[in-house]
């Protein structure tokens, strides 16, 4: 399809075309059913789109008042509304801090296990499993 | 009261509303909320962040009443409150995202919305069908879907568009173009 006549059809929904270019327009859509076709589906879609209603519950207006009114009177915000706001920051900040930690430990020890994560780098142990020598 | 209240002009309701009437301020909101209602559920969908979004947009107005100075209309103003609300919104859910997605790889899937692919052969009739269109809306980039919401949902010309996403006219005129061609194509594939 020719990108400039598919450009003046676009245009032509905002009104936006001269004499002249309405002439190429029109004579465009009467020869290229492709064109002709576009042109049904832009108004279809406009047309729906235009007609379209939105709304929220029917007690938003309530809602709203409500909410000016106990924000104003109430200036504390609820320990389950605090939690809920700020745990994905914290649980960022904790993730991101556990991460750091045990990169350090890796490059540090070489390896990553318990030992190593609580801070026991050489850590020896006898047959039974006890440990008797701790190279910090 | 709030009869008399309905015919009553914005700024008598807004001057009403600083006095301590707080049933001015609920005339001022049921006038609005439907424009705030196309503004946030087109660019966010229909889920339950909308209606806080909608609602904060009212509290944000309400805090900004004694600087209102009318300068531009009130449904202009909530549309800019609401508009800034919603990308706020939808940066969140990024954010949201991008932090959980080793929690689960299908998150991503699972927050794109749901598309119930009616008969391909029924192809033009698809204009037709209410959840098709909002749902291939919201398929579109926040950009083109911001301003296919303000023209071709809320009605403003496309010089309002470009004064309210304070973007040249040939920015809106582009976008709207392709926000049409990709909606077109979005609900053609579907």
């Amino acid at each position: 399809m020719d990108t400039y006549l598919q450009s003046l059809l676009w245009r032509s929904f905002e009104g936006a075309l001269d004499a002249h270019e309405q002439i190429l327009l029109d004579e465009a859509l009467q020869k290229d059913p492709e064109l002709a076709l576009e042109k049904q589906e832009i108004e279809a879609l406009r047309v729906h789109l235009s007609k379209q209603t939105f709304t929220f519950n029917p007690q938003f207006a309530n809602d709203v008042t409500n909410r000016i009114y106990q924000k104003t009177t109430q200036t504390s915000l609820s320990i389950d509304g605090t939690l809920r706001r700020y745990f994905p920051r914290l649980a960022l900040a904790g993730m991101v801090a556990i991460a750091f930690l045990m990169a350090q430990t890796y490059r540090d020890s070489g390896k990553l296990s318990f030992d190593t994560l609580s801070g026991n780098y050489e850590a020896l142990y006898d047959e039974s499993g006890t440990i008797w020598s701790l190279n910090m | 009261m709030l009869d008399r209240l309905k015919d009553t002009p914005d700024d008598q309701l807004i001057a009403q509303t600083l006095a301590g009437n707080q049933q001015a301020f609920g005339v001022l909101v049921r006038r609005y909320e439907r424009q705030v209602a196309a503004t946030v559920l087109g660019m966010l969908g229909n889920c339950t962040e909308a209606e806080d979004v909608g609602q904060e947009t009212f509290v944000r107005f309400y805090k900004a009443l004694a600087s209102f100075r009318g300068d531009s209309a009130v449904s202009t103003y909530l549309t800019r409150i609401a508009i800034n609300l919603s990308l706020n919104e939808l940066k969140r859910r990024k954010r949201h995202r991008s932090f959980f997605f080793f929690l689960s790889s299908n998150d991503t899937e699972k927050d794109q919305p749901e598309l119930h692919l009616p008969d391909p052969t029924l192809q033009h009739q698809q204009y037709e069908n209410n959840e098709t269109v909002l749902k291939a809306l919201q398929l579109l980039d926040e950009k083109l879907r911001l301003v296919a919401v303000l023209r071709l949902i809320e009605g403003y010309s496309t010089k309002e568009t470009a004064d309210l996403l304070n973007i040249p006219l040939g920015t809106v005129l582009s976008r709207l173009s392709r926000a049409q061609e990709k909606l077109r194509q979005i609900i053609i594939r579907l």
